[in-house]
């Protein structure tokens, strides 16, 4: 029956019931008791003993705590700080931020763009103004005070912006715009601050959808409450432009695909700029809200919005903006087919943009008005306009410019003298081809005044 | 039954269990098992014996069967193995257990008999063993033999640096007890700091957020609760009962909620009910009574405290008393979390929802009981 126990060496040590003193030898020996004493060690060994266990001597001022210090990651070093002082919440942030930072790398797999990202846990100043203001955000949680656990996080945010770490700073965005619910404050300003840095995070990446939401709730605050910043500029009409910022951006967007929906936005950010009451916004969305209809073949409402436009620069005396209008105007009157209408704008396009020394605008009247003169079949019209571009385009220098002018210019011309021409090939008299001749020689513009009076004459 | 050493067979000497001298008794219903006195048989029959006795049978007995072929034989050393990694399982737990029930003194000896199959299973130094060490160190701090403790820690702990691909979850248990061991000698800064290294090892191996990581921010609250910064120790407090309740609540809705799927009256509907959710093992049962009930008993000693926060500990004591189904318990909970949630003002609230669905429940519960018999009588 009698049966051997398992063999343990030393096991009556394990009983703590016996009050036994613990004995030296326990399972797995350290090998430190292995280690020859100084004092044994003899011969010319000695010395070089010796000197290891001075060394030695030096190194035991580092506690255990030290050695494990030196032996862990800065991350995990950083970690231990934050939790030693009760830290729990900055370092589950810091650690999940870390983790899914690292999770996303992997997952990414190797032979993809995320690979030779820096690890965060490997970005020792990101780290360090995590915890810094983290903590702080968790100091002013514990006593409950919510705007300077705001307030901490928004200055993270901001840091992260600043130096181009957009995962991060949307991040403490977000979880700015969590705290500021949280803030116990009637004049819910903060919310409406975390909901303005949020939109604008989002339009930073361009999702300008959850942009506009953000903004939209900015914009309900703030036009509510009528908060004023310090300078006494209205948060309302800064929202305001905000939103028209965004909407038109949603427009560009669609601008392509869906031109019902890029008026639809562009009429919304035009509602914004008048709400704004900022004169040149307003211009400014009234001008694209006209282009707009314009390319969607809406010349009627096209011209509503352009000639608001018009008055609007007339007012700031923005002359650029006028000459922009008047050509805007005069391609709806062309589109209308009311050509004198459009000359006329085109006339007043071309004044204001000499007036102004614009020489690229005042090239760009001329040449529109140009061609509509070329498709009127009023060539020395035209090609006097021509002309006026390609030597407007020859003093600014822009070389393609000047090739077009000058393509446009030749054009012109050849339509003026082509009926001289003809004229000549049919009279096949001699002083006729000599002229002909001669004009193939020099091609001077004497020629088709000369040949238009004896045609007359004939 | 009592033995004369002197009587033994020549060469065999036969040991206590526990201390390891002569051997006077021996357990009568194993007969494997030798003692030097009956305090000590008493001291291992409370503590793990009476769970393995009867598996200390195949284990110790000498096998007289004669086993013809290699390929029996391997099997046998095959099957032996398995049996003491059973053991070892068996013992770790349980005495895991009688730590987080404040045992210290019955977790010795299932702490030892864990160590013994590990040193049987793995070898001398394996980090496999650990586990083990921890177990008695941790019972040597609540014996406050805390000279014992720091020997067995400075043994873990030497393993573990030799082992490089040590897992986190050996080194956050490790960490935890130096840091015990730390807030027991007074130490508290020490303390904080292996705690702390604790629930970050704890959070690599299973998350911020999980169960297995809260028993690191408990010890440092109790930390900080001792030095007397409350603020601290209140909101790691809050943090462990949040993590706990979160788990209890994923696990008893997952218990609450099946019977609302179509139950058709076929064998689906039995089978379904068959197949067991997600469930606390016996020292994590251990465990969430341990914290739970002292957070709860530190919120309701201090005055002024939140009445959400203790409705909340509460509910979170009732749903873990419904999964030990002590119901009688979990209802006295969860009707005075009611009661409390109630007077609140914030009785729209998610965790009030959960409250009242939760309580709903258990006043069903005796009577559901009933109609599971018929239905499954049927």
């Amino acid at each position: 029956m009698a049966a051997p126990l398992p063999v343990i060496r030393n096991t009556q040590v394990h009983s703590p019931l016996l009050n036994n003193p613990v004995m030296e030898e326990r399972i797995p020996s350290p090998p430190n008791k292995s280690r020859p004493s100084a004092h044994l060690v003899q011969g010319r060994r000695s010395r070089e003993q010796r000197l290891k266990s001075h060394s030695r001597q030096k190194q035991s001022d580092l506690s255990k705590l030290d050695a494990q210090r030196y032996r862990n990651t800065y991350f995990h070093n950083l970690c231990l700080e934050v939790l030693k002082d009760g830290f729990h919440r900055s370092f589950s942030e810091v650690f999940s931020l870390v983790k899914d930072q690292q999770g996303l790398i992997d997952s990414a797999g190797v032979d993809s763009l995320v690979q030779d990202r820096t690890l965060l846990a490997d970005q020792h100043a990101k780290l360090d103004k995590m915890k810094q203001h983290l903590t702080e955000a968790e100091l002013s949680l514990r006593i409950c005070d919510m705007r300077g656990v705001y307030a901490a996080r928004h200055k993270l945010a901001d840091y992260f912006l600043e130096i181009g770490d957009l995962t991060l700073s949307d991040h403490f965005f977000q979880s700015c715009l969590e705290m500021a619910v949280k803030v116990p404050d009637d004049d819910q300003k903060v919310v409406g601050e975390a909901h303005c840095n949020m939109g604008l995070a989002f339009e930073r990446r361009s999702q300008f959808d959850d942009a506009a939401a953000h903004f939209e709730e900015y914009y309900t605050l703030a036009k509510e409450k009528q908060w004023k910043t310090e300078e006494g500029i209205s948060l309302h009409s800064e929202a305001c432009e905000h939103l028209r910022r965004l909407y038109t951006a949603i427009a560009d967007t669609h601008r392509k695909t869906d031109t019902k929906e890029e008026i639809n936005c562009l009429q919304k950010a035009f509602d914004m700029a008048k709400e704004s009451r900022d004169g040149r916004k307003e211009g400014e969305a009234s001008y694209k809200l006209g282009l707009a209809y314009e390319h969607a073949g809406d010349a009627e409402t096209a011209l509503e919005y352009l000639s608001r436009y018009m008055d609007l620069c007339r007012n700031f005396k923005d002359q650029e903006g006028m000459g922009r209008a008047c050509e805007a105007i005069a391609k709806c009157y062309e589109r209308q087919g009311k050509l004198e209408e459009a000359v006329r704008y085109l006339e007043m396009f071309v004044e204001v943009a000499e007036q102004t020394e614009q020489q690229k605008a005042h090239c760009q009247a001329c040449s529109c008005l140009g061609s509509i003169y070329n498709s009127l079949g009023q060539y020395d019209k035209a090609s006097h306009f021509f002309g006026k571009a390609y030597t407007t385009a020859r003093s600014t220098g822009d070389s393609s410019n000047i090739e077009a002018t000058r393509v446009l210019f030749g054009i012109a011309s050849a339509h003026l003298s082509f009926g001289s021409f003809a004229m000549v090939v049919e009279h096949e008299a001699r002083p006729s081809s000599s002229r002909l001749m001669e004009w193939k020689d020099v091609r001077k513009e004497e020629f088709v005044d000369v040949m238009q009076d004896q045609g007359e004459e004939g | 039954m009592s033995l004369n050493p002197l009587s033994n067979p020549k060469g065999v000497k036969l040991l206590c269990e526990l201390c390891q001298k002569p051997a006077f008794i021996q357990c009568t219903r194993c007969r494997v098992t030798y003692y030097c006195g009956v305090e000590h048989q008493q001291a291992d029959w409370v503590g793990i014996h009476e769970k393995i006795c009867q598996l200390l049978i195949p284990l110790r007995s000498v096998h007289l069967s004669f086993l013809s072929s290699e390929e029996q034989r391997k099997k046998q050393e095959k099957e032996m193995l398995e049996r003491r990694r059973h053991m070892v399982e068996l013992t770790r737990t349980t005495g895991q257990k009688l730590l987080f029930e404040g045992k210290h003194e019955q977790a010795v000896p299932a702490a030892m008999q864990s160590l013994r199959f590990s040193i049987d299973v793995h070898g001398l130094d394996s980090i496999q063993l650990v586990p083990s060490y921890l177990i008695l160190a941790e019972a040597s701090i609540g014996l406050h033999k805390l000279t014992q403790a720091e020997e067995y820690l400075a043994q873990a702990q030497w393993t573990v640096l030799k082992t490089p691909d040590c897992s986190s979850a050996i080194k956050s248990k490790l960490y935890r007890n130096w840091g015990l061991l730390c807030a027991a000698q007074g130490n508290f800064d020490d303390a904080l700091r292996h705690i702390a290294d604790d629930i970050y090892h704890a959070s690599e191996e299973f998350g911020t957020d999980d169960i297995g990581t809260s028993g690191g921010f408990f010890h440092m609250a109790n930390v900080f609760f001792r030095q007397n910064r409350m603020d601290v120790a209140d909101s790691l407090y809050s943090r462990v009962t949040d993590i706990w309740h979160e788990h209890l609540l994923k696990l008893v809705l997952a218990r609450t909620q099946r019977p609302k799927t179509p139950a058709g009256v076929g064998a689906v509907a039995v089978e379904l009910k068959r197949e067991e959710p997600e469930s606390l093992d016996e020292a994590q049962e251990a465990e969430a009574k341990q914290v739970l009930h002292s957070i709860h008993d530190i919120r309701e000693q201090s005055a002024n405290e939140d009445n959400i926060i203790i409705a909340k500990v509460k509910h979170a004591l009732a749903m873990l008393y419904f999964l030990l189904k002590d119901i009688s318990k979990a209802k006295e909970f969860a009707d005075k979390g009611k009661t409390l949630m109630d007077s609140s003002t914030h009785s729209r609230s998610p965790l009030a929802n959960h409250i009242s669905e939760f309580s709903k429940v258990i006043s069903r519960m005796p009577i559901k009981k009933e109609h599971d018999y018929m239905n499954t009588g049927y």
